[in-house]
């Protein structure tokens, strides 16, 4: 019985620690920019001492930075919360969000709202065609995944599994011919897949805390039936859970979580395949507690990469898929290499 | 309760694969379903679970799980109190008990925070075990759960499943390709052929099997009055 | 339900497809640059920019931001750098340029930096990116984006643009004016030396590993080669577009390559195979002198012009 207290005090503190690493990192990230925006700026512009600021730096700090820093925070907690997701439901630790389909068809309608020349139609004041674009791409996706998912009656992750990587194929395959037909746009349609973090906007940020704000608390209160679909589908029904119910709600919230994160942000890879994984090293085992570790730890890890992006060559930036890549698996690597030595591996002396 | 079987045909495509099965299981006994691969034992079972799941009353096992479970032993045996459980109640008491002492009849409380998935075969058939037995339900249906058991695992998992009748009144349905375990634990027998149920019976006999399986087959008393039966 | 959420997969899919193959017909039919008042020039100033958009510019712009090479250059033409605070990373002509503050790209430049040099106009080129416009204005941020122009009759429009939203109206009209009248002055001596000969040019934008680009008939450059009284060989290239294949049919009297890429130029297979290649016609320039739009496209002019003129009284001497 002690023990397993003991087992959810230490989640606990995994978690808090998580979340105080989170307000940590967000809050450097809004003390550095490639202006003069102080620290002291910062404090004040939170502690409602507005008035002391000049107008520019209210503007840099709240229309700017904050949107920012928010924007990376969200979107690295919801891949790494899909992620966690994928791999727990097809029950292979190679899964990743793009397994679905929906990112690359979310990226498809973004790029055909950029050859079109429809992105430049910014819409309700605050949205661009690629980002609307990209919504409509990701829910054509997914209507196309489903679908084809659950012909026959059935829905399971098998051919949920293969029609989502065969449409993820057509789908990429589609943007790259749209590219070599309007070679002129390439590079635009190009460097907005590559994804940034710069041109997050105030307004963009509040559909996106809205949306998280919704769509995570759907994931962490479905999540423990994930564990019981473990058992197959039958052994699971035995339990009240229902795979095709439980999958069709999971799939919709990650597909939806998903869209919102590529019309923001672009694609950025990595993340949704490796925070799952550190999660792992950190001992998390049962799906609703990694789901919530997930979200933080990728929080904070997108945070960090997205600081490094924005300050390291400014006023340029580097490609944040490459920073996660090159900050992401080195430290995974020297996890792996630990926990393989404590895990004493077997020498076989000859 | 009784689990009533009535008329079930299952076909995949254009092969049937269960056809017009019809038996009633009564409750309070071992029913064996007996017969050659391919016969249809497991649409069979799985069609009743499908049928009786939503009762709440069945605690089913599998032949086997696909995939990385990622949860610990005991974990795993939890997830057997997923339907009592609400969404903020986390494990009561009640549960704690239940998982412990599930573990305990299975021979995994040393093991239960070991990862599942790092467990020997016969190990994890032990703990989807522990895991039926942890639901406290009324019927437990069983695909082959001692396929990967030593021999005094099984005798010991047949054993239990036979004191749960005697002492708690449960039910089983399992499905055996020991002859000789099913002989010995079973109270019924579901013979099964070619996706029929071709006879049901209360003794084993060499004409039956022979009858079930298409070969023939011998007995052998022995001492202590046990029939033994091989294949000849 | 299957067959209806497959039906509304595929609507909204040919309703997509569709959408693309109205803005391809649509993209041919362009509308000129900016609209600017007439003969009154006053502040506040509305204009309908690149995106579209119609553009307010209060008052005049005390100080500026360039996001482009061309309009940085346009401006330091007119004699407004005492205004130019920021300028992007690209920016190499005048020299003086790079004293002023980079805010980065193009395309995606960095908005935190710009706003907080809070300059009253930023001045950017159509390869501008959405996302960064979306973002400057919603921090208050007034941009005018100068649509890319497609002859060089328009360049005069692209300077006097800029000119008006910069308020240097009068410096712009005389710029110009200075501009389109230099151009003509050639133009009309080369009417009367070489244009009869039809001398044909090809510029090699890009060639070899990196594709061939040339300037296609409806491109600025082509209008830059035919005042200069020549002709353009790649008359039948599609936008941008050619090929190694066409070129060769084509074989040019005199061929136009980038400093940079001069040397491989006159080496790479099948290059060698041209005309002007084996007897020496080939011409290297500063390809920003033909690329990018702005008053330096009159010493475009008159490179090839000069060049064309020797290139002819040798074929004749010859003849």
């Amino acid at each position: 019985m002690q023990e397993h207290n003991n087992h959810s005090d230490r989640f606990l503190i995994k978690l808090t620690i998580a979340v105080i690493m989170l307000l940590c990192v967000m809050a450097v990230s809004l003390c550095l920019g490639s202006s003069g925006v102080s620290i002291g700026d910062v404090i004040k512009y939170f502690t409602g001492r507005g008035e002391m600021i000049p107008k520019t730096t209210l503007t840099i700090i709240g229309r700017i930075r904050i949107p920012r820093t928010l924007t990376a925070a969200l979107v690295g907690g919801a891949l790494a919360s899909v992620g966690c997701i994928m791999q727990g439901v097809f029950r292979n630790p190679m899964a990743d969000p793009s397994v679905l389909g929906i990112s690359s068809g979310a990226a498809l309608g973004a790029a055909v709202a950029i050859v079109t020349g429809l992105n430049g139609v910014i819409m309700f004041g605050a949205f661009t065609g690629a980002y609307i674009g990209a919504i409509i791409g990701a829910l054509v996706t997914w209507l196309m995944v489903f679908t084809i998912a659950t012909r026959n009656g059935h829905y399971d992750t098998s051919s949920t599994l293969l029609a989502g990587i065969a449409i993820s194929s057509i789908m990429s395959a589609l943007i790259t011919v749209l590219m070599t037909l309007h070679l002129e746009q390439m590079e635009r349609v190009y460097l907005w897949m590559l994804g940034t973090f710069s041109a997050s906007t105030a307004e963009k940020t509040k559909i996106l805390v809205i949306a998280v704000c919704i769509l995570m608390p759907v994931l962490i209160i479905i999540a423990p039936r994930i564990d019981v679909m473990k058992l197959g589908r039958e052994a699971a029904l035995t339990l009240g859970v229902n795979q095709k119910r439980t999958l069709a709600i999971t799939l919709a919230a990650c597909s939806a979580l998903l869209a919102m994160c590529v019309a923001n942000s672009g694609i950025i890879g990595f993340v949704g395949l490796i925070i799952p994984h550190i999660v792992s090293f950190f001992r998390v085992t049962r799906m609703r507690r990694r789901l919530a570790l997930s979200f933080f730890t990728g929080a904070v890890f997108m945070v960090v990469c997205d600081t490094v992006c924005k300050t390291v060559v400014a006023p340029g930036e580097l490609a944040i898929g490459a920073v996660t890549s090159l900050i992401g698996a080195p430290y995974f690597l020297i996890l792996l290499m630990r926990s393989r030595i404590r895990s004493g591996k077997e020498k076989t002396s000859v | 309760m009784n689990l009533e079987a009535k008329n079930i045909t299952v076909s995949y495509g254009n092969s049937v694969v269960l056809s017009d099965a019809t038996h009633t299981f009564e409750e309070g006994k071992i029913s064996v379903v007996l017969g050659p691969n391919g016969c249809g034992k497991t649409t069979l079972i799985k069609a009743l679970v499908r049928k009786f799941a939503n009762t709440g009353k069945l605690a089913y096992i599998p032949q086997e799980i696909y995939g990385d479970v990622g949860l610990t032993v005991r974990e795993t045996v939890a997830l057997g109190r997923y339907d009592k459980s609400r969404f903020f109640t986390g494990e009561t008491e009640e549960d704690r008990k239940h998982i412990d002492d599930a573990l305990k009849l299975m021979e995994l409380s040393d093991k239960q925070d070991r990862i599942y998935d790092t467990l020997s075969g016969g190990e994890k058939q032990r703990a989807m075990a522990a895991r039926a037995i942890s639901q406290d339900a009324e019927w437990f249906i069983m695909d082959e759960p001692s396929s990967n058991l030593d021999i005094v695992h099984t005798k010991h998992i047949l054993d239990t499943a036979g004191r749960l009748v005697k002492e708690q009144g449960k039910s089983f349905i399992i499905v055996l390709h020991d002859i000789n375990d099913a002989a010995h634990y079973g109270d019924e027998f579901v013979l099964m052929r070619e996706g029929r149920i071709i006879k049901v019976s209360d003794t084993l006999s060499a004409e039956l099997l022979e009858e079930t399986y298409g070969t023939s087959f011998g007995e052998v008393k022995t001492s202590s009055g046990q029939t033994i039966f091989y294949a000849s | 339900m299957k067959r209806k959420l497959l039906a509304l997969a595929l609507c909204l899919s040919v309703a997509a497809a569709a959408f693309t193959a109205c803005a391809n017909s649509d993209s041919n039919s362009e509308e000129s640059g900016a609209s600017v008042a007439e003969d009154t020039f006053a502040y506040p100033l509305t204009l309908t920019d690149a995106y579209g958009n119609e553009v307010t510019v209060e008052e005049e712009p005390e100080t500026i931001v360039t996001v482009s090479p061309a309009l940085t250059e346009i401006v330091y033409a007119l004699g407004g750098e005492d205004k130019l605070i920021g300028r992007s990373d690209w920016d190499d002509y005048p020299a003086d340029v790079f004293e002023v503050q980079s805010v980065g790209n193009i395309d995606m430049p960095d908005v935190e930096l710009i706003v907080s040099l809070d300059p009253d106009v930023v001045l950017a080129s159509s390869i501008f990116s959405e996302e960064a416009y979306n973002a400057l204005t919603d921090a208050g941020i007034t941009v005018v984006i100068i649509k890319d122009e497609t002859s060089l009759d328009g360049v005069t429009l692209y300077i006097e643009t800029v000119a008006d939203v910069i308020g240097l109206h009068e410096e712009g009209q005389a710029l110009a004016m200075g501009v389109s009248d230099e151009i003509a002055e050639i133009y009309n001596e080369a009417a009367q030396t070489i244009a009869d000969d039809e001398i044909t040019v090809y510029y090699a934008m890009s060639f070899g590993e990196y594709g061939d680009f040339t300037a296609g008939p409806d491109t600025f450059i082509n209008d830059i080669i035919e005042y200069a009284g020549c002709v353009n060989a790649a008359s039948d290239a599609d936008g941008w577009s050619y090929s190694a294949e066409q070129l060769l049919a084509a074989d040019p009297d005199i061929i136009i390559v980038p400093d940079w890429g001069y040397e491989s130029f006159m080496e790479t297979e099948p290059y060698t195979e041209l005309t002007a290649v084996q007897n020496g016609t080939v011409i290297a320039v500063d390809a920003n002198l033909f690329e990018r739009v702005g008053p330096r496209n009159v010493d475009a002019v008159r490179t090839l012009y000069e060049y064309a003129l020797d290139y002819n009284s040798v074929a004749h001497a010859g003849a």
